[in-house]
């Protein structure tokens, strides 16, 4: 009977430590810091066709070859110019040319051009575009006009991602036009891991820049 | 509650098994036994890998073989009550009720989180993990004991039963560009399977009535996890619905026997 306590007292003694071990533990935490970014978005390029009138196009090229952020970026060519009451199919492209030109200065000739072709890119051009839409599912393009076109000019993403349900993009646009008018449009890449949902709030920004906007 | 139910269900079984062994010592046969052990044990096979293969861009592939089976279990441990008895000198009936918990270490957590980032591209991501795989096992089966001498024996173990197992909760936190963008969560799951085990012990009488048992055990279970994950409406990352691998391992542990009979 003796013996029995004995064993009754161990088995008690090691469900105790068991228990003990168990509530002892805490949850583990890691964390994944920052690394130093390896991919510059030096170039953003808006080509538009006319649905009506295919040879009807219209390309502007927003560029910052600086990622110091010591000179201004380079907007001689971000300029869009639409013909009134008229619907343009259009697509957004992404480039990094920091290996195309040199940092630090401008228009080296070497660069895009607003008639390039996407097919046949300088091999130092990296068409950060097909990385974008890889990246799409935590992706958005956002569009915002100011000035005359803010009600002359409407913008709509025609491609989705396959998060379920889709959710747009915006590399590939409609953009609708109405009347004769000037302004600002806006373009933002909304980086959104995790919180996409349709909306251009969630997330940081990829970029955000302007084009200049002529509605003829 | 599943701790008081937990200790209630050991305490249970080993009054049981004390119950059983006082017929036992009726009879007269010195090889039965009732024990508590605890020990070491490892994962085996993909429960125990951590693979988080990815694309060119990072993206987690849903279609690799390697990250869906990966389950990233570290080292763990087992502990639990065992009783036999030998209705001849040989061939014996009896159990194993026995705990079991495998953390997900570290490195592994580690690997996780710095997956998570490159496939959300993002600047920062906190990787939290709650709790452990664990499984309750009721283990049923024969028993056969070979003494070497009045103090060494050794016994080999075939048993069948019944395991419930969990998963870990596993919590990932998105930092992109100043922007805290929330928690996902992979839930804790509960799964309950068939199970198996096989081992041999090295059983040493200390005294009369006590002995130590060296085993060497292999558990086998698959249990099917249905797997729910919160806050996520962004199909990018490990993301899992089931885990239905092989939850297999390895466990050598120590116990305290006390043994029945005259020696």
């Amino acid at each position: 009977m003796r013996m029995f306590k004995i064993a009754g007292l161990a088995s008690i003694a090691i469900t105790a430590t068991v228990l003990g071990i168990t509530s002892c533990s805490k949850p583990e935490t890691v964390v994944s810091p920052p690394v130093p970014g390896n991919e510059f978005l030096t170039t953003v390029a808006f080509r538009c066709i006319n649905t009506a009138a295919p040879f009807d196009t219209t390309t502007a090229i927003w560029r910052n070859l600086n990622p110091n952020g010591t000179q201004a970026p380079d907007t001689s060519e971000a300029i869009l110019n639409f013909k009134k009451n008229s619907n343009y199919v259009c697509w957004v492209y992404i480039f990094d040319e920091s290996q195309t030109t040199k940092f630090g200065t401008t228009n080296l000739g070497a660069e895009l051009q607003p008639n390039f072709n996407i097919n046949n890119l300088p091999s130092t051009t990296v068409n950060v575009t097909t990385e974008i839409r890889q990246r799409q599912n935590y992706h958005l393009f956002c569009f915002n006009m100011t000035g005359g076109i803010a009600t002359n000019l409407s913008v709509t993403r025609t491609d989705y991602d396959t998060n379920t349900p889709s959710l747009q993009v915006g590399l590939n646009d409609n953009v609708t036009t109405i009347n004769v008018s000037t302004g600002r449009m806006e373009v933002a890449l909304h980086h959104q891991p995790n919180v996409k949902n349709g909306s251009c709030s969630p997330g940081s920004d990829d970029f955000d820049i302007f084009y200049g906007v002529t509605i003829q | 509650m599943k701790k008081i139910t937990f200790l209630s269900l050991l305490l249970a079984a080993g009054l049981s098994i004390n119950a059983q062994t006082t017929e036992t010592q009726s009879v007269g046969n010195n090889s039965s036994f009732v024990e508590v052990f605890g020990g070491f044990s490892m994962p085996m096979g993909n429960w125990s890998k951590s693979a988080y293969n990815k694309d060119d861009v990072g993206g987690w592939i849903p279609t690799d073989a390697a990250n869906i089976s990966a389950g990233f279990a570290g080292n763990g441990a087992t502990f639990g009550y065992e009783g036999a008895w030998f209705f001849s000198k040989y061939i014996g009936f009896g159990g194993v009720i026995s705990y079991s918990s495998f953390a997900i270490p570290i490195k592994f957590a580690d690997s996780l989180s710095q997956g998570y980032k490159a496939s959300f591209d993002v600047d920062r991501t906190t990787t939290t993990v709650s709790g452990a795989y664990t499984m309750l096992s009721v283990l049923p089966g024969v028993y056969f004991r070979y003494p070497f001498s009045d103090k060494f024996s050794a016994n080999v173990k075939l048993l069948c039963g019944f395991t419930s197992a969990t998963t870990p909760n596993i919590s990932v936190d998105v930092e992109d560009g100043g922007v805290d963008d929330g928690s996902f969560v992979q839930l804790a799951s509960v799964a309950n399977s068939l199970a198996f085990m096989g081992g041999l012990n090295l059983s040493y009488n200390l005294c009369s009535n006590f002995a130590i048992n060296l085993q060497g055990n292999y558990f086998y279970s698959k249990p099917d996890f249905f797997i729910a994950n919160l806050n996520r409406p962004v199909q990018v990352g490990r993301e899992i619905f089931e885990y239905n691998q092989p939850l297999s391992y390895m466990n050598f542990s120590l116990g305290l026997a006390y043994t029945f009979g005259k020696k």
